[in-house]
């Protein structure tokens, strides 16, 4: 009993925490802060969309053995992870508590919905959009939490937080500067999904048309046919499909709409081979962008 | 002084503040409405033939405070005649119960213990609430063990995690034993259920579940020379779900199969055991087609004294969005001891308003 009590303890003090996130794109900015210090998984793969991810019973004996839970908030992992955190009877992730930090609480969302909303307008986050972590800008405010939450958890290790998201911050600073980020502006596109309203409210770019005619609702032949007046009229040369959904109504807009390229793109890291973490993402956006200038 | 006096304003103004925000919504408990409506034929012509209100689910769930959680669900549903009236061809109108009123713990660590009256955890489906079952009705097999509502009780039940490296959740419940039509009725009585979930990711698209339950039912009789009154229910359980992790949203599949044992002893001695397993394959983005077999009869306490019904279904199912579903289900029922086989047509609306909490996988 003593050999097995000394075996956990020892085990204990070598044992890195756990975090676990909800998405690739937390993991990989933690992943960027805390460096080799915490161990950190993701509930969902970089192809999953993570709105409508099933509660797996396994997810819920990592969440028994995490030391810390981050998750995107404002509405996105309702449909699973209150399952999770019930199911891991680890009282330290709940909701509100030390251990779980939501970054949709401190991010200035957007498209936020301050009137009346009922579900016949789709899939609507009255709380604001919740993809903010494909913005760099706001990748900043989330990193910021994180380093601060990290600390919390290991306060020895403070220092070596603050600098890895001060290498971030560079790192970030030299992409933009090498894609020139800000020529962007005015860049004219369709999407099919509202998942990059934050990356074009940062480059400036303008999103034509949205392929769902609302939120989660499958596109319409009327809709389409709006979406397709609405390219042809403005000229618009890119129509992004995020890699979760089929690209077959993307294909069918660009039939009618001459030179519109269809791109399936990955909006998460591990979305798609190449794309090994938030900074890979970023790149491949701006590299994308700058090629439809 | 000081310090008392700083304490005092401080635990004021806490106050103060709970005191306002308390008055908000935000403390509201989430609330939702499930209604099912039916249109169902069958060539016996039955007593549910036509359009009808197959039920409707009022749930109310919301934390209690930092240690409880507490889940309220009232069902409404068309009154079942009981067996003792004479048949009649009256309406007997709707009935309101609570299906599920309970609280249950949040703040323990590793355990969750649960109190009121609650779906029995045994198997694999019989805790599904009737919008969320994977058929339209809940099959003979779960008719025959528990009655067409499934086994609700009252009692307390515990619930834990295995510390080993895959899904290992071991329920246990005490119950009061009141269930109609399930048991030999006495207040006196206790069942006692044991289930133990597994769960293996095989890949990250494929997982395994198999699952373990038991239940015990017990009245002992104070007369001399009468017999106890003993169910005894075993079970196992295994299903195998697919979802690709690319493309998720397009096509999964699902194979569940369940099979229970009943002997009872006493007055009504009895035995039977039976197996329900089906398939589901989703094959576009909202629609998904069905199989579900039945057989009964798989065991028996003297011959010809069994149920030995045969089922097979086929359903559709088109589901606009999270919260609604249109589904059709085509079964063919063949009573043992029936010579012509009863076809049944159903056509169910399934709809969710309000914060319904999420289900489980």
């Amino acid at each position: 009993m003593r050999f097995l009590s000394l075996f956990l303890f020892s085990f204990s003090v070598l044992a890195k925490p756990l975090v676990m996130v909800s998405t690739t794109n937390i993991k990989s900015l933690v992943k960027e802060i805390a460096g080799s210090e915490v161990k950190v998984e993701s509930f969902a793969k970089g192809t999953q969309d993570p709105h409508y991810l099933e509660a797996k019973p396994s997810y819920m004996i990592k969440a028994s053995k995490a030391d810390l839970v981050i998750s995107i908030g404002l509405g996105l992992e309702e449909g699973w992870l209150p399952l999770i955190i019930r199911g891991a009877r680890n009282p330290k992730i709940r909701v509100g508590e030390s251990g779980h930090l939501a970054l949709g609480n401190h991010i200035p969302v957007l498209e936020a919905v301050h009137t009346e909303v009922t579900r016949a307008d789709g899939d609507v986050h009255p709380e604001g959009n919740p993809h903010f972590m494909l913005s760099p800008k706001m990748s900043l405010i989330a990193g910021e939490k994180i380093q601060a939450k990290l600390s919390e958890l290991l306060p020895k290790k403070k220092a070596v937080f603050v600098q890895n998201f001060e290498n971030y911050k560079k790192k970030l600073g030299a992409l933009e500067l090498k894609y020139s980020t800000t020529k962007l502006t005015g860049l004219k596109v369709i999407t099919y999904h509202k998942t990059l309203t934050y990356l074009y409210d940062y480059l400036k770019i303008n999103n034509v048309a949205i392929l769902e005619p609302k939120p989660g609702i499958p596109p319409t032949v009327s809709h389409v046919l709006k979406v397709i007046k609405a390219a042809k009229k403005e000229g618009v040369k890119l129509a992004l499909v995020e890699n979760y959904f089929e690209p077959i109504v993307a294909q069918r807009v660009a039939r009618d709409v001459k030179g519109i390229n269809v791109v399936s793109i990955p909006v998460a890291v591990e979305g798609d081979k190449k794309i090994k973490s938030l900074l890979d993402l970023y790149e491949y956006f701006f590299k994308l962008f700058n090629d439809y200038k | 002084m000081k310090l008392l006096i700083a304490l005092l304003i401080f635990s004021n103004l806490a106050f103060a503040q709970t005191y306002r925000t308390s008055r908000g919504k935000s403390f509201n408990p989430d609330i939702s409405l499930n209604a099912l409506s039916l249109f169902q034929n069958s060539d016996r012509d039955i007593e549910e033939d036509g359009f009808s209100l197959q039920e409707v689910e009022l749930q109310m769930t919301s934390d209690v405070d930092a240690y409880f959680r507490a889940v309220a669900t009232l069902a409404i549903h068309k009154a079942h005649g009981h067996e003792e009236e004479e048949e009649s061809e009256e309406e007997h109108g709707y009935e309101l119960h609570p299906e599920e009123v309970f609280v249950e713990t949040i703040a323990l660590p590793k355990y969750t213990i649960k109190a009121g009256i609650f779906y029995s955890n045994f198997g694999k489906y019989n805790y599904m609430h009737t919008h969320a079952l994977p058929f339209i009705n809940r099959g003979v097999l779960h008719e025959s063990m528990f009655g067409e509502q499934g086994y609700i009780d009252t009692g307390v039940a515990a619930s834990g995690l295995l510390p080993v490296s895959w899904f290992s959740e071991v329920t246990f419940e005490i119950l009061n034993g009141e269930a109609e039509g399930i048991f030999e009725e006495d207040s006196h009585s206790t069942a006692y259920t044991l289930k133990w979930k597994n769960l293996w990711e095989l890949s990250d698209a494929l997982t395994f579940e198999w699952g373990l339950s038991g239940l015990n039912y017990k009245d002992s009789n104070t007369d001399a020379g009468v017999a106890d009154e003993i169910t005894t229910l075993s079970g196992t359980d295994f299903t195998f779900k697919w979802r690709p992790t690319a493309k998720g949203r397009y096509q999964a599949f699902i194979w569940s199969t369940e099979f229970i044992h009943l002997e009872k002893e006493g007055s009504n001695a009895n035995r039977n055991a039976g197996y329900m397993t089906f398939i589901r394959y989703q094959f576009a983005e909202r629609w998904y087609a069905q199989y579900r077999h039945e057989q009964m009869g798989l065991a028996e306490l003297a011959e010809d004294a069994v149920d030995e019904t045969k089922t097979d279904a086929i359903l559709l199912a088109f589901i606009p969005s999270e919260f609604s579903a249109l589904r059709l289900q085509v079964e063919k029922i063949d009573y043992e001891l029936v010579d012509e086989d009863e076809m049944r047509a159903m056509l169910q609306l399934n709809i969710s308003i309000g914060a319904h909490p999420a289900h489980m996988y």
